[in-house]
């Protein structure tokens, strides 16, 4: 039953367009997402209207309204559904992290990919010399690698858990107690610690948005170098305060759910580690599929 | 449960292709032949500055501040092509059925100040003969929604050409049933690869004449 809810939680969050399928609300969900949508097409207007502002008039209001829009257009491009979300939000409801490191991974996985968009764009197009409709082949790929490391992530957690089950069992037949267990609610150690964490914002980060592309060459074309700058890293920053709010949402409802169940010590312990293996089963499947539909779905004019 | 889960990642991958990138400020126009009936949708497409500036870098090799018609022209030919595939986003109905379309002829581009248009005519492999019983509808959308095309200025954004009299033309806004967005995008995924979201922000032409006595 617990694996069952963490599980109905991970759908939730994974996906905002999910939980009208299982039966939550669905006219709320489907008008907010609706709502987004519309929220987004009206600020990217504005986005490229104010980049146009700034090389007519070059003036102080102009940059204002550009920074307020840009981060505008970030925070409702976060608001609807999407794979980021889709991964922090997994792995977040099944491994136990501290609010703190989840806001991080959220916040640093977003700007990543603001820079990820600015190294595409300055790097490729401006040093290299590629036309940008040209980079987009570049960005595609960069997005399979981003689909590949959320399988491997999904691998990852996997193994992890299970290694951590097989060593509960040592454990438990060997009837060693209490300081062994503490070593397992604690953080796994270092260096693995940082690959994880690295995994989660690259596999996040390294998938580009094409408007934050757009608007960088967009900016470029009218000679406004730095703006293209600030616009995409206001975006990023709203795209990853809208992430923040999520991840720290999801593990406070973890954590919520664990401590309800921290009466019976081992049970959680059991059903840890499950979950755990549900989530990395739910990355590895959502990278597949992912994966699998990045060569499938080309647009004809980008 | 196994089942929520697919579901979950389906709706995933699905939802992470819609957000509008681009827009197509459109304008067409019905072309009726000699005998007045429906034959054409001309479509003329002027793409947002952004999106412009996007397709265009790089093509001012002459260094005359603006794109070389050349390459303009390559630029042109590539995206039809690729549009082919797509039935140039378009979708006309007669009545409930759907219409045939032809190969397209026209094709012409040129910048507009920093916007790119694109002109093209999409033929009806059998012309209609419009009535009270038949009226021609159509729409023009990107199914992926990547780009958001809509007519500018709504009915006048609409033409006749050579109509008989007693032809009018309405533009719809879409009217995206709240849940039938949310459906759209979890039924499409197997439907047709996970472009269904852009028919539900459409807007639909509807052009109907009256019989003549």
């Amino acid at each position: 039953m617990t694996s069952f809810l963490v599980f109905v939680s991970v759908c939730f969050c994974a996906s905002t367009a999910t939980a009208a399928e299982i039966g939550l609300d669905p006219s709320f969900w489907s008008n907010f997402i609706a709502w987004s949508f519309d929220q987004q097409r009206a600020f990217h207007k504005e986005l490229i209207g104010s980049i146009q502002n700034i090389s007519n008039k070059n003036s102080f209001t102009a940059s204002l309204s550009l920074i307020s829009v840009s981060f505008l257009y970030g925070l409702f491009h976060a608001a609807g559904p999407g794979h980021g979300k889709a991964v922090i939000a997994g792995y977040l409801a099944t491994q136990p992290e501290k609010r703190m490191r989840a806001i991080i991974l959220a916040t640093a996985s977003s700007l990543i990919q603001g820079v990820t968009a600015l190294i595409i764009v300055y790097g490729l197009i401006y040093a290299v010399g590629l036309l940008p409709r040209d980079a987009n082949n570049a960005i595609s790929w960069s997005e399979r690698l981003s689909f590949l490391l959320v399988t491997i992530l999904g691998i990852i957690l996997v193994i992890k858990a299970l290694q951590s089950w097989k060593k509960d069992h040592d454990n438990a037949n060997k009837s060693e107690c209490s300081h062994l267990h503490f070593e397992k609610i604690n953080q796994p150690p270092g260096f693995r610690n940082i690959l994880t964490t690295l995994g989660i914002v690259l596999s996040i980060g390294l998938r580009p948005c094409t408007g934050a592309v757009v608007v960088l060459v967009f900016a470029q074309a009218l000679g406004l170098y730095f703006t293209g700058i600030i616009a995409v890293l206001t975006m990023s920053l709203g795209t990853g305060m809208a992430v923040s709010g999520l991840a720290f949402f999801v593990v406070s409802f973890r954590s919520w759910i664990s401590r309800g169940l921290s009466k019976n010590f081992r049970i959680w312990n059991k059903t840890g580690n499950l979950i755990s293996i549900m989530g990395g089963v739910f990355l590895l499947v959502l990278g597949i599929s992912l994966l699998n539909a990045s060569w499938q779905v080309t647009h004809p004019m980008f | 449960m196994l089942l929520f889960w697919v579901f979950c990642c389906f709706n995933g991958v699905q939802s992470s292709l819609a957000h509008p990138h681009a827009w197509i400020d459109l304008r067409t126009e019905i072309r009726f032949n000699s005998k007045g009936e429906a034959a054409a949708l001309s479509q003329i497409w002027l793409l947002d500055p952004g999106y412009s500036s996007f397709a265009t870098v790089g093509l001012d090799k002459d260094g005359d501040g603006n794109p070389d018609w050349g390459e303009l022209d390559a630029l042109l030919q590539e995206n039809m092509r690729n549009l082919r595939k797509f039935n140039y986003f378009t979708q006309v109905f007669n009545g409930s059925k759907i219409v045939k379309i032809g190969e397209i002829f026209e094709m012409s581009s040129r910048m507009q100040g920093n916007r790119l248009e694109m002109r093209f005519v999409v033929p009806f492999v059998r012309p209609i003969k419009l009535s009270e019983k038949t009226n021609l509808s159509y729409r023009i959308f990107d199914p992926t929604y990547y780009i958001e095309i809509v007519h500018e200025k709504k009915n006048q954004s609409v033409s006749l050409i050579r109509a008989p009299s007693g032809c009018t033309s309405i533009v719809k806004d879409p009217n995206p049933d709240a849940a039938t967005v949310m459906l759209a995008a979890s039924l499409d995924k197997t439907q047709n690869g996970g472009l269904g979201l852009g028919k539900f922000f459409a807007e639909t032409v509807s052009v109907k004449c009256l019989t003549q006595r």
